[in-house]
């Protein structure tokens, strides 16, 4: 039938290869692995190709974050680029405490701000573990707040996806400005050391790619378990009925606002390891285009499914590096074709291809037409 | 607990802008008894069911169960921890999941908060009330089967062994036979006569008449938000306002 996966679930009449994340996990953790080894020599890949790897890696738990609360409980959030934000600019700012501290020279805004001091609220980023404690905490914090007032108003479907857009717009202004110490538009960069090692160093390179794909590896093992759980299945109930599960006993609010929070964390933990390989961060990961691209990977890769928003952030991205690089004009045509034969065939994202040949076969063989 | 009547109803009131849905509406619904609450279109049967379970908040009155609990006071996941147990119109199961799975969801003990239900693994003795329930509705060897591709009776008949795994004490069934077939009915009736029980009271609101014969003891005729008759089947059918209220004048 179907040689992909070990089972095929058939779900609103689609037929969805389940038990891919183990398999995808461990090859995540294995390359992982490989890619660290490989940072202690010459040989093997470039720090430009573990670089790309990283990067993607780092979109892919993005997405996978993102399809935990939309494929799973249904909501839809165009703006989780905030919690990647947070993540970035959290790490960022760790990363020029530290260069400022050990070599003295101050980051940009600073200087163009006239300051000697960095603001207040860097104090204790120098630490890492104070830097990573807040990476965990503070994402949770802001979508908890969020979360309260929205699903305590039972604001939900388009309208609550209108809001996380309308919030992501807010915070990209927000940061724009030049005097909210965070760097303003040219945003933070001039990264020299992380955890003591040198950011330009290829054993660097490769922890930082190889944590990103281990990070990436763990949420698609864990996030698979727990939407197996009985919470999954909640999660799932809160997308099919929730006014069911309501007069069930379940108070939907706490359920929702869990999730949500996990999410959030997941991909602030995204941007933290993103900031450090790309060396940079400024307001445009707040803009409305990544949060919608976000959306646009899980899409494509197949709601609901954890690998398939993963494959799907990886491949976009893929392919949206090597096509910008070569025809830079033709990309949003290229993205827009694939959205809208997704959309036609694919319904699924493209996960389903497995499901949607079989449906054309039995439809070519005279079946019953429609699955 | 106190012993009063299973559901007091008294002085209910609620308006939706200039419409009166519910028009001081008192109504008593004694534990072991059947209900059939019966009216044409906008009599306000669905919206007294939305009061009883906390969707929607009554103008004025007062909703009692068990004669002291005040449901007004409480939220929807609250009333139904407290032995509410509600069958909405359409049936609502959820699609994605398995028949056995919906059956799980619904072993929500009233004894543990929220938190330690999301981080709960079910017991054996709760997996083989989830079992005993598949046999019950008539769904032994369905288990596995995805909810979603159930037919319309079999979603109904889940629906209500969900509810039945709660152990409600008051009932409420939203027009359970809408849409079924003859023999799904008749299956239907089957089921809703065994859920009978001395502590339980259970009030199904209904249209088809032949259905109500067959289970209520007692049936309230509601119209334009108020009671306008009550009592056995034989006398509803035979009072004159009834005609009217149903026929038009």
């Amino acid at each position: 039938m179907n040689a992909l996966a070990p089972t095929i679930v058939r779900r609103r009449g689609f037929a969805v290869p389940q038990g891919l994340a183990g398999p995808v996990a461990a090859v995540l953790a294995a390359a992982a692995v490989a890619v660290v080894v490989a940072g202690r020599t010459d040989a093997g890949p470039s720090v430009y190709l573990m670089n790309l790897v990283g990067q993607a890696a780092v979109y892919g738990l993005l997405a996978v974050a993102l399809d935990l609360i939309w494929g799973y409980a249904g909501i839809l959030s165009l703006g989780h680029g905030l919690y990647f934000a947070i993540g970035g600019y959290l790490i960022a700012m760790h990363l020029v405490t530290v260069a400022f501290h050990t070599s003295g020279t101050p980051p940009d805004f600073m200087l163009f701000m006239g300051w000697t001091e960095l603001p207040v609220y860097y104090a204790g980023m120098d630490m890492l573990g104070y830097s990573a404690a807040l990476i965990l905490l503070l994402p949770a914090l802001v979508a908890f707040l969020f979360g309260l007032v929205s699903f305590r108003s039972r604001v939900t479907g388009v309208y609550f996806a209108i809001i996380t857009q309308a919030l992501v717009y807010v915070a990209m202004l927000l940061f724009f400005r030049n005097d909210t110490g965070f760097g303003g538009n040219n945003g933070m960069t001039g990264f020299t050391h992380i955890a003591g090692q040198p950011l330009s160093e290829r054993g660097t390179v490769a922890v930082l790619c190889a944590l990103s794909l281990l990070a990436a590896a763990a949420a698609l093992f864990g996030l698979d378990r727990l939407v197996r759980s009985r919470f999954g299945h909640m999660l799932v109930a809160v997308r099919d009925d929730e006014a069911r599960l309501r007069f069930l006993g379940y108070d939907t609010l706490w359920i929702k606002l869990a999730v949500w929070c996990l999410s959030a964390v997941l991909a602030a933990v995204a941007g933290a390891l993103y900031v450090p390989q790309v060396g940079i961060v400024n307001p445009r990961v707040l803009s409305p285009e990544l949060s919608l691209e976000i959306a646009v990977w899980v899409a494509i890769g197949g709601r609901g499914t954890l690998v398939g928003a993963f494959l799907g952030a990886v491949v976009i991205t893929t392919l949206k590096f090597l096509l910008t690089a070569w025809i830079p004009v033709l990309w949003p045509f290229v993205l827009s074709a694939l959205v809208l034969v997704v959309v036609i065939t694919l319904p699924n994202g493209f996960l389903d291809a497995g499901g949607a040949l079989a449906r054309l076969r039995r439809r070519a063989a005279g079946g019953e037409g429609r699955a | 607990m106190t012993d009063g009547p299973a559901l007091y109803v008294d002085g209910l009131s609620v308006r939706f802008g200039s419409l009166r849905a519910i028009d001081n509406l008192s109504l008593l619904v004694n534990r072991g008894e059947i209900r059939a609450i019966i009216g044409p279109n906008g009599a306000g049967k669905t919206t007294l069911l939305d009061i009883v379970t906390g969707k929607t908040r009554p103008d004025t009155g007062t909703v009692l169960l068990d004669g002291g609990l005040d449901l007004l006071a409480m939220s929807e996941p609250q009333i139904a921890l407290a032995g509410v147990g509600r069958k909405f119109q359409k049936p609502s199961v959820f699609e994605a999941l398995s028949v056995r799975d919906n059956l799980r969801l619904a072993l929500r003990a009233p004894g543990r908060s929220i938190f330690a239900e999301m981080g709960h693994r079910l017991g054996a003795a709760e997996e083989a009330r989830a079992e005993a329930m598949l046999e019950r509705i008539g769904m032994a060897g369905m288990g596995a089967r995805r909810a979603g591709v159930l037919s319309h009776g079999e979603k109904q008949w889940l629906e209500i062994g969900m509810l039945l795994l709660q152990e409600p004490r008051v009932l409420l069934l939203d027009e359970p036979v809408a849409g079924m077939s003859d023999s799904e009915t008749d299956r239907t009736a089957e089921l809703v006569l065994s859920l009978r029980a001395p502590d339980r009271a259970i009030v199904v609101i209904e249209h088809d008449m032949s259905f109500v014969e067959r289970i209520a003891d007692v049936v309230t005729v509601l119209h334009e938000g108020r009671t306008l008759v009550e009592g056995s089947m034989a006398r509803v059918q035979a009072d004159a306002r009834v005609r009217d209220v149903y026929l038009g004048r």
